[in-house]
């Protein structure tokens, strides 16, 4: 290893050091937080109300169909049965970091309110009372510590303690004095006295929310990293990165971010064809019905559809290019494929392209553009004839310089001449666009790196803005 | 070595490291002021606004998402625009794929746009996303005149009779109107050569730079609305943002007692100049309106259009840096060149 390599090296690797420091201190960077939820579906009978008379829909046996539909959904309420069947999987919603954020100095502020000394009255009241006034002032003092970077918020659950057995209208009467957190024990412990509830209350704080509940396991913290995303995104970001390696040399980097990307399109492709193709358009017209209870439910069900058999023998000829013998059965399947694509395209670009493009050369020279009041725009109509005019010569030269029968001298050449300045022209112009684009694809991925990964920016207001800067610091 | 050989000879990692920063540094800058260049829409971007803005709402919209990630970064910002626009308007739209990576991107671009900020849109009633289809052109040709045998399912596996929008859909021909954003092929052109032109239909296009001059030749008579490249989206993304905060002062305007036509006047007004929306709500024309519709109307037009539909216009930024910096290199090379001509060195 020479001493230039040894420098590039050194200087690559104290940069990956700062970067792995950096993104596990703090609130570090390049990390993606979700919500976690519950989704529950229950399988339902609808009536179809809009089937005409007489008429019974495939699929929609006497006048009502199966569907699937959310369990707190009004179609829920009303058709679910206790032996619908049901499905239920947790959710998982990408959430931007600014709402982790929030929720974390919520969370904070809370705690730290809560340990703040409490002064309220509570004495000749009920215990309804006493406790929204204790939430009440707890969510002031939360509030006065996030000092609006969060929204706090305090809550009663009031389910939970009524089947412990508290009640809104129980009076009590408390010593007040010590921090919101004793002041709360105190006011549960008078209502026990006068009541018969006996059940362990608490205050749980999850999620930028503060909860007075007897059943603290059912507070979870629905927001929070999700590690198989993040890592998915550093993965990105270093892939990307290993394909911009390779402006500075071939190397194993771009040569592994390369075959990654070949193999994962490879596999891609294949199952993506096999589901949106052959299941649904071939297996679903051949065998529609294990189609419908196997793979795709959705399906409308009907009879097999058996010219179909045609295309799947044609599929399969094709595969036997694969086989050791009887490779050139599929070129039948082949010389279908160019047949049909000739035929097709022939018709299409007759229509769209020669036909179309002439029709829309041989126009007047003079264009004459009409304002809204019907008078001629005469600014508009110079400009709308100067390239009527530029498109007509333009053409005509252009097919001169294509024209060989003719040697390109005299009149023809200058003509001709004018043609390859059209489409150098044109060229030029093409290469313009092209370098617009790549530049704006290689904005993307910068975007991409300078915003999701290492938080330097924030265009889409993803995170407070001071904790996009603190992440250079 | 002068520095005429220096720079014949420069090595091009040098060009690469320029190319980098000067889209890098423009990229930070405007990712921290917030700061975009104006883009003042040519007739071919405001075309594909009109096409979409002369339909009725409830239009059926067809919108082909024919791209993949590797060309995001052009055709995602005109996605974003296009729902916007149909969503904003009340079209209905009926998103399909052609590329198999198209069906993630009708994915991305509806739950950013529709999910983000018009979550009153009910799938299957407003929208419905029937996801890729393989059989490239011939997928085009089909539909043009059998829907249901290419699309008996949406996306999601439900069949497309238990789709309350897709009532009504036997073939492309009861579409008002086609989106397409693309790629390359199958893309613009198929949508041109097999289903606009056959059926005469208004056909808005979204491309790539590769594309665009290949697209030209087709309008106005088979496409109706072009938008080339970043460029093209960015001005498409101006007009979007100003019709679509016009649109929300207009019912705020409404709702505060201002009636047609003076209403319209005035969000037109308002769209192009924000600022004076202030200033006219303590005039005596604005005594009509109530207190809480005044400040309404101001923070519409003093809110900051959303980071996601200004994607287009971010980009241009690193773009004038970047064409600067290539102007200057072809300059520079072709002085480097003729030098060295003189000189006797190379020809």
């Amino acid at each position: 290893m020479n001493r230039q390599q040894l420098t590039l090296l050194s200087i690559v690797g104290i940069f990956v050091i700062l970067l792995v420091a950096r993104a596990f201190t703090g609130n570090g960077f390049g990390r993606i937080y979700v919500e976690r939820g519950d989704a529950s579906f229950v399988k339902v009978e609808v009536p179809v109300l809009d089937t005409p008379d007489g008429e019974e829909a495939e699929g929609k046996a006497d006048g009502v169909r199966w569907t699937w539909v959310d369990a707190s959904s009004d179609e829920a309420v009303d058709f679910a049965k206790a032996e619908s069947p049901r499905a239920a999987w947790e959710s998982v919603t990408p959430v931007s970091p600014r709402v982790y954020f929030e929720a974390t100095i919520a969370n904070e502020a809370l705690q730290a309110a809560a340990e703040t000394a409490y002064a309220g009255a509570m004495t000749g009241v009920d215990l309804g009372t006493a406790l929204e006034t204790w939430r009440l002032a707890l969510l002031e003092k939360a509030n006065a510590v996030a000092a609006g970077k969060a929204q706090p918020a305090v809550e009663v659950n009031w389910a939970a303690l009524r089947t412990a057995g508290f009640t809104r209208k129980t009076s009590i009467s408390a010593k007040a004095g010590g921090d919101f957190t004793a002041s709360l024990d105190a006011i549960f412990d008078a209502a026990r006295a006068t009541g018969e509830s006996d059940a362990e209350t608490t205050f749980v704080v999850a999620d930028g929310r503060g909860t007075v509940t007897t059943t603290a396991d059912d507070v979870v913290p629905a927001i929070g990293l999700s590690w198989s995303r993040t890592i998915g995104l550093w993965l990105a970001a270093i892939f990307t990165l290993a394909i911009f390696s390779f402006l500075y040399k071939d190397n194993p980097l771009y040569k592994t971010a390369e075959s990654v990307v070949v193999g994962v399109s490879a596999a891609y492709w294949m199952v993506i064809g096999l589901w949106d193709m052959i299941v649904p358009n071939l297996l679903g017209q051949l065998a529609p019905g294990f189609v419908q209870g196997n793979l795709i439910p959705g399906l409308a069900a009907s009879d097999p559809n058996w010219a179909y058999l045609v295309p799947a023998i044609f599929g399969a000829l094709l595969l036997m290019r694969l086989a050791p013998k009887g490779q050139y059965l599929s070129l039948w399947t082949l010389a279908f494929i160019v047949g049909t694509t000739a035929a097709l395209r022939m018709v299409a670009y007759i229509e769209g392209d020669f036909l179309s493009q002439i029709n829309a050369t041989i126009a007047p020279l003079y264009q004459e553009v009409v304002n809204a009041d019907g008078t001629v725009n005469g600014y508009s109509s110079f400009w709308a004839s100067v390239r009527q005019i530029t498109l007509v010569i333009g053409v005509l030269a252009c097919l001169t310089y294509f024209f060989f029968s003719v040697e390109h001298k005299g009149a023809v050449g200058k003509v001709a001449r004018v043609g390859i300045w059209f489409l150098m022209i044109t060229f030029g112009a093409a290469f313009g666009f092209t370098v617009m684009g790549r530049i704006a694809l290689l904005a993307a991925r910068f975007e991409f790196l300078f915003d999701d990964w290492l938080w330097l920016i924030d265009p889409m207001n993803q995170r407070s803005a001071a904790v996009a800067v603190s992440c250079l610091f | 070595m002068n520095l005429i050989d220096r720079m014949a000879n420069l090595d091009r990692r040098w060009i690469f490291l320029m190319m980098g920063l000067a889209v890098g540094i423009p990229i930070i800058v405007i990712g921290i002021t917030g700061k975009t260049l104006p883009e003042e829409p040519t007739p071919l971007a405001q075309a594909a606004f009109d096409v979409l803005d002369d339909l009725e709402p409830g239009s059926r919209i067809l919108m082909a998402w024919d791209f993949d990630p590797a060309s995001e970064g052009e055709l995602g910002p005109m996605a974003t625009s296009f729902i916007r626009q149909c969503a904003q308007k009340g079209h209905r739209m009926y998103f399909i794929a052609l590329w198999p990576v198209g069906a993630q991107m009708i994915r991305s671009s509806t739950s950013r746009v529709i999910g983000g900020y018009y979550p009153d849109l009910v799938y299957g009633e407003d929208w419905v996303d029937l996801g890729f289809k393989a059989g490239n052109e011939a997928v085009i040709k089909t539909i043009v005149t059998d829907f249901a045998q290419y699309f008996p399912t949406d996306a999601r596996g439900t069949s497309v009779d238990a789709i309350p929008m897709m009532e009504g859909i036997s073939s492309l021909a009861n579409f008002d109107a086609i989106v397409n954003a693309s790629a390359g092929y199958p893309g613009s052109k198929e949508w041109v050569l097999y289903a606009a032109t056959p059926l005469k239909k208004p056909l808005i296009v979204g491309c790539t730079g590769v594309q665009a001059p290949q697209m030209y030749p087709y309008v106005p008579n088979q496409v109706q609305g072009l938008l080339g490249a970043i460029k093209g989206a960015a001005e498409y993304e101006s007009v979007v943002n100003k019709w679509v905060r016009s649109e929300q002062m207009l019912d705020a305007l409404e709702s505060g007692g201002i009636t047609e036509p003076a209403s319209s006047e005035l969000a037109a007004r308002f769209a192009a100049n924000p600022s004076e929306a202030s200033t006219w709500t303590t005039e005596a024309a604005a005594a009509a309106m109530s207190p809480e519709a005044k400040t309404r109307l101001i923070e519409l037009a003093s809110a900051p259009t959303p980071g996601i539909f200004l994607e287009a216009q971010r980009r241009m930024g690193p773009q004038l840096v970047a064409h600067l910096l290539m102007i200057g290199l072809i300059i520079a090379g072709n002085a480097i060149f003729f030098a060295t001509r003189r000189r006797g060195g190379s020809q």
